[in-house]
Formats: C-alpha cells, structure tokens, sequence
C-alpha cells in the first residue's frame, strides 16, 4: 500500500519537473545508446566475418605457393619462389580422401568488349570443379561451363547488369581480350563477401592460360584447393598433402616451398584476425560503458544532491530514512528504465543508419537486456549513494543545504 | 499533562577552530493546551531549541520527553516515529513540496504514517476545510498567496494528530495582514485544543500566546505571562 504510494509520489515528481526529467533521461539515453549501438557493431563485424568464413566452405585445403614465413614478410600479393602445377595436382589425387582438385589461374585486368563498349573486369580461370567449391560462385542464369568446353564464361551479376548499356544475356559473345567468348552462365547476385565476385569473369582454365601468354608457363597455377572426401579428416589429408608436395619438389620441412591451409589452419588465422579485432571493438564497448556510465551516474547524483532540501522537508514530516531512499531509488529506476528503453530505441535506430552504410550490427536480446539492466542499476546506484547520504542527515542539516 | 519536557538541554556548534555554544542549558515544560511563544533576538538559540523540541535536531547535551518518553536514547527510525506521530512542524518558509497539490501535501505525513487512501483523504478534505482552503484542494503551491500556503503546511502539520504543534516564524514571510490571519487560525487551534509553541522576534505576534519566553545567548532570560 504504502510503496505503492511512494511510487505514485515519484511519478508525480518526474511529471511535474518534465525539464529536469528530460534531461536527466536524455543524458542516460545517450549513455545507453553509445554502449549499445557500439557493441553492436563488435558483435555485427565478429558475426559477418565468421558468417562469411562460413561461406568459404569447410571441407577443403588450400595449397598455395610460397611458404607462410615468405608469404608473411612478402606479403599476400608479392611473387613468391616455388610454383605449383597441375602435374602436382595430379599427383595429389592418388592419396586417399582427396576427392578433386581445383586449379586457379588469376587475371587482375582483362579489358572486355560488348556491343563496342568495352570495359575492365577482374577474373580468373578454373577448371569446372571450382562450381562445386565455394558458393561464392553460385550460377543463377544458364549454368557453369564444363571442363571440356573452351571460350565459354560464367559471369558476375554487375557484369551483366550494370557494366554495359546494355544487359548480357546468356548465350550471348562478348569478347574478352581479342577472343569471343559465349556467356553459359551469370553468377547469383548475393552480399556481403560473395559480391566480390559479381563483378568479375571465370572462364576455363586453358582459356585463361591463353589470355596471360607469356606470363605463365604450361602447367603452372596460382592457387590449388583439394576438396576432402566425406569421412576423410581434413588435417590428416592436409598432412599426406604436404608430404608428397615435399617429395615432388624436392624439399624438406625446413624450406618448403609451398602452403598447405586446411579449414583449422585457416580457423586459426582467422581466429586470430578476429580475436584482436573482438579485443579493440570490445575496449572501445568498454570506453562506451565508462563513460556512458558516468554520465548517468553524475546526471543523478547531481538531481538527487540539489534536492537534498526536499529530503529535508520529507523526513521533518515524519519519512523514515528507509521511505526517503526507497522514494529516490524508484525515481532513479524509473528514469534508468525509460533513459534504458529509450537508449535501445535511439541504438535501433543508430544500427539502422550504420547498416545502410554497409556496417554490420546485432544487437541481440542479450545486449538488449544487458542494456536495460545496465541503465537501470547504473541509474539506481547513481541515486542511491547521495540519496543515503542526505536521508541519513538530521532534518535540519539537510534543510540547510543550498 | 507535559507535552514536552526540555532538561538542561545544551547545543554546540564547531565552527572551523571554535565551538560556539548556542544553547547553554535550558529547561522547558510544555503542557496540554499550553500556547508559548519564544522571543529572542536572533543567534538567541530561539529557533535552534524550537528544533531540538521537534526532534529536527539532537542536542549535544541534555534530555528531550516528548509525551513523557525520553527521545535522547532513540534512533533515526523511532525518532521519525515522534516527527511523524507526535509533532507537527511549521516553517518560516512553508517548505511544501511544489510537484504536489494542496491535498497531496497535507496527506503525505499520513502516507509515512501508513494510513490508507480513503483515510488519508477524508482527513485532508477536512483540514484544508478547517484552515478555510476547501476550493484550493487542487492548486499547487506555486498557484496559492504566501499566506494560503502557510494555511496548507498548517493543515499537513496536523494531518497525524499531533501533540504539539512547532512554528518557526510562521509570519516571518508573510505580509502583516496574512501574518494576522495565520496567528489567528494558530490560535483558534490551540482554543481547539492543539498545544502551541511558537518561535518569533516579533512582539506583536508573542503577544498572542499566553507565555512568552525571552530567550537570550542561549537561556532563558525570563518567562513573562501575556495578560
């Protein structure tokens, strides 16, 4: 009955010093929402990487030349000495679990032409088990092209839709470099990763061989992936791999001359990529909790503290210290929950810009709760301590205070 | 019957390096019905004893009874107990809280003294019918004259039934003519039985009591007896 009363005391309160209520909600809104919106964005980016390393697909190894250590110091994209051909391909599928191997071949710029528009795309070239692969070639129109097949290409969606004036059709030619191609397929147009190739060309391996001239010799490829047998443990065809990739090259553990990532090799530098990124995102959370915080914090110990003389004027007429805390403690619940409900909306809102901007965000229902509960006992806490201290004052000490 | 019982009753003060001793013993019998008024000068102590008879404030030294108990043993919550019960308090400056109404002013001693809703507001109806503020039952303080809101902290300091009533100054921020009719409904209260004790500087307003006591540099001077 009597708590009843004294929420409907502190109701009126908050109602009828709207300004100050405002404020005061105000300045934990954007607490809340600072904190909110910003873990948000370290879960979002931690769940489009793992989501996108999902896409990537798990069952397969990647060989690539070079060590890791020259990789490393060289950089992804720097030549690298030891090359990898499609006899050392062939050799790999004598060991068991290897169930196919893909070759690529990269082309950074080919100039392609299309009813005397022409223009620059990127690309590469696989043999026809790289459709199988990864679904970040996923044919939407016509189909992929076959192994046996030459100037043929599949094509990414801004390829065929936004590029030229006009759209390409499957079936159509276009011409790639000085040769016609006949367009099979048009990739799936898709987000997040896989639109990195809506804007690029695959054709088969030969053709794209063709294409380069001199730059490669007969057999060489850029990359190799092996796609693992079902039952097959990926790591252990991952270790057969590198040993008899050692015996065709001819080199021992110590200078490989090649890299062999398997999906937990892969996991594990990713894990590492994202670990530091979920360490920085989750210092600039904790910043956001700090100072947001703090500013809830000081908002009410400042509300509580000039009314020290109301406090005064409670106890004179006859509230227990216990009534006078339990007044403020409501008032500074109800204006955390509302400052917290609100912060949550206003972060709704904030993720929603942030998105349209292409960043990824998740607030989830624990974030959500966490949120509300962080506003709420910041905001009670806040209240509670000058609220004590004042309901502990002898009547007249705290009619005094100014 | 003593309402109010002050014993040897002494109250210090640090100031920075030196104590200042504001009252230095002092000895007080209210009775039922009493209507006293305290006269000083001020930085007499006059209102600092006021306070300590109020339970507002504890005294360094020396005994307070209230209805023949001994207040200087009790704690924070018992003390609020005697505020609440025993003792209504009435301000130089009103103090009403300004978010509520008339009515809501007067009732909210009766909610700290856990009186039901129906209960509460029956009372407070008849108090501010009683101080002759029935039509402002629903005004806030910033809506009522200076002298309709000393009538609104009368009737809160009677919501409870109080023993005594306690007015520090009660005309202090009023113009003479409110402060006249303030005196005049205190008196008519105490002729209602309520017993009285009034702090003032003004001897026109003393004068109303039916003793005044003379307080000066924390004693008491002299007791005069109003004719």
């Amino acid at each position: 009955m009597q708590h009843l009363d004294l929420l409907k005391y502190s109701i009126t309160n908050l109602r009828s010093r709207k300004l100050r209520s405002y404020l005061t909600i105000l300045g934990i809104v954007i607490g809340i929402a600072a904190i909110v919106t910003l873990i948000s964005v370290a879960q979002g980016v931690n769940d489009f990487i793992m989501d996108q390393l999902g896409m990537l697909g798990g069952n397969w190894i990647s060989i690539m030349p070079g060590s890791m250590k020259q990789r490393m110091s060289l950089g992804m994209m720097s030549a690298v000495s030891g090359k990898l051909t499609t006899n050392d391909g062939a050799a790999l599928k004598s060991i068991p679990g290897v169930e196919d191997v893909m070759y690529e071949l990269q082309i950074m710029r080919i100039p392609i032409q299309y009813k005397n528009e022409t223009a620059t795309v990127t690309g590469g070239g696989w043999n026809a088990v790289v459709f199988e692969f990864t679904s970040l070639l996923e044919v939407g129109e016509g189909r992929p092209y076959k192994d046996n097949e030459r100037h043929v290409v599949v094509i990414g969606d801004t390829v065929a839709n936004d590029i030229f004036k006009k759209k390409i059709e499957v079936n159509q030619i276009i011409k790639v470099g000085d040769t016609n191609f006949r367009v099979v397929g048009i990739l799936k147009k898709s987000g997040g990763l896989a639109s990195t190739t809506s804007g690029m060309i695959a054709m088969p391996l030969e053709d794209a061989r063709e294409l380069l001239g001199q730059q490669t010799t007969s057999n060489q490829v850029d990359e190799m992936a092996v796609m693992v047998s079902e039952g097959y443990d990926p790591e252990k065809v991952g270790e057969q791999i590198r040993l008899k990739l050692r015996q065709l090259h001819h080199v021992d553990e110590d200078n490989e001359d090649f890299t062999v990532m398997t999906p937990e090799s892969i996991s594990s530098i990713v894990g590492t990529i994202t670990g530091t990124l979920e360490l920085f995102l989750s210092g600039i959370a904790g910043i956001a909790l700090l100072v947001g915080g703090i500013g809830i914090a000081n908002t009410m110990f400042m509300s509580v503290m000039e009314r020290t003389k109301e406090i005064g004027v409670l106890k004179a007429i006859g509230a227990t210290d216990n009534i006078v805390l339990e007044m403020f403690l409501l008032e500074a619940s109800i204006i955390g929950l509302v400052g917290g409900v609100l912060g949550l909306v206003l972060a709704g809102i904030a993720t929603l810009v942030l998105n349209y901007f292409g960043v990824p965000t998740n607030i989830s229902p624990e974030l959500a709760i966490f949120g509300l509960f962080f506003s709420v006992i910041v905001g009670a806490l806040a209240g509670f301590f000058p609220a004590r201290r004042a309901s502990q004052l002898m009547p007249v000490e705290a009619l005094r205070y100014e | 019957m003593e309402i109010v019982k002050v014993e040897n009753i002494k109250k210090k003060y640090l100031m920075g390096e030196y104590e200042l001793e504001v009252l230095k013993g002092i000895d007080l019998t209210v009775k039922k019905g009493d209507a006293i008024s305290i006269m000083g000068p001020s930085g007499s102590g006059k209102s600092t004893l006021l306070q300590i008879m109020g339970c507002l404030d504890k005294p360094t030294s020396g005994k307070l009874y209230i209805d023949s108990i001994d207040t200087s043993t009790m704690n924070a919550d018992q003390l609020a107990g005697i505020r609440s019960r025993k003792i209504g308090f009435v301000f130089q400056f009103f103090y009403l809280i300004s978010t509520l109404t008339s009515v809501d002013n007067i009732e909210l001693p009766m909610v700290f003294n856990g009186l039901s809703h129906e209960e509460r507001y029956k009372k407070a109806s008849e108090l501010l019918e009683l101080v002759g503020l029935a039509e402002r039952a629903d005004h806030r303080p910033s809506e009522l004259s200076g002298g309709e809101r000393q009538r609104v902290a009368i009737a809160r300091a009677l919501a409870n039934d109080p023993q005594i009533i306690l007015a520090d100054e009660p005309t202090g921020n009023l113009d003479s003519k409110s402060g006249q009719e303030i005196i005049h409904l205190l008196m008519k209260l105490n002729k209602e039985g309520y017993t009285l004790v009034m702090v003032s500087h003004d001897p026109e307003i003393a004068r109303h009591a039916r003793r005044i006591i003379h307080v000066k540099d924390g004693l008491i001077e002299k007791t005069e007896v109003v004719k």
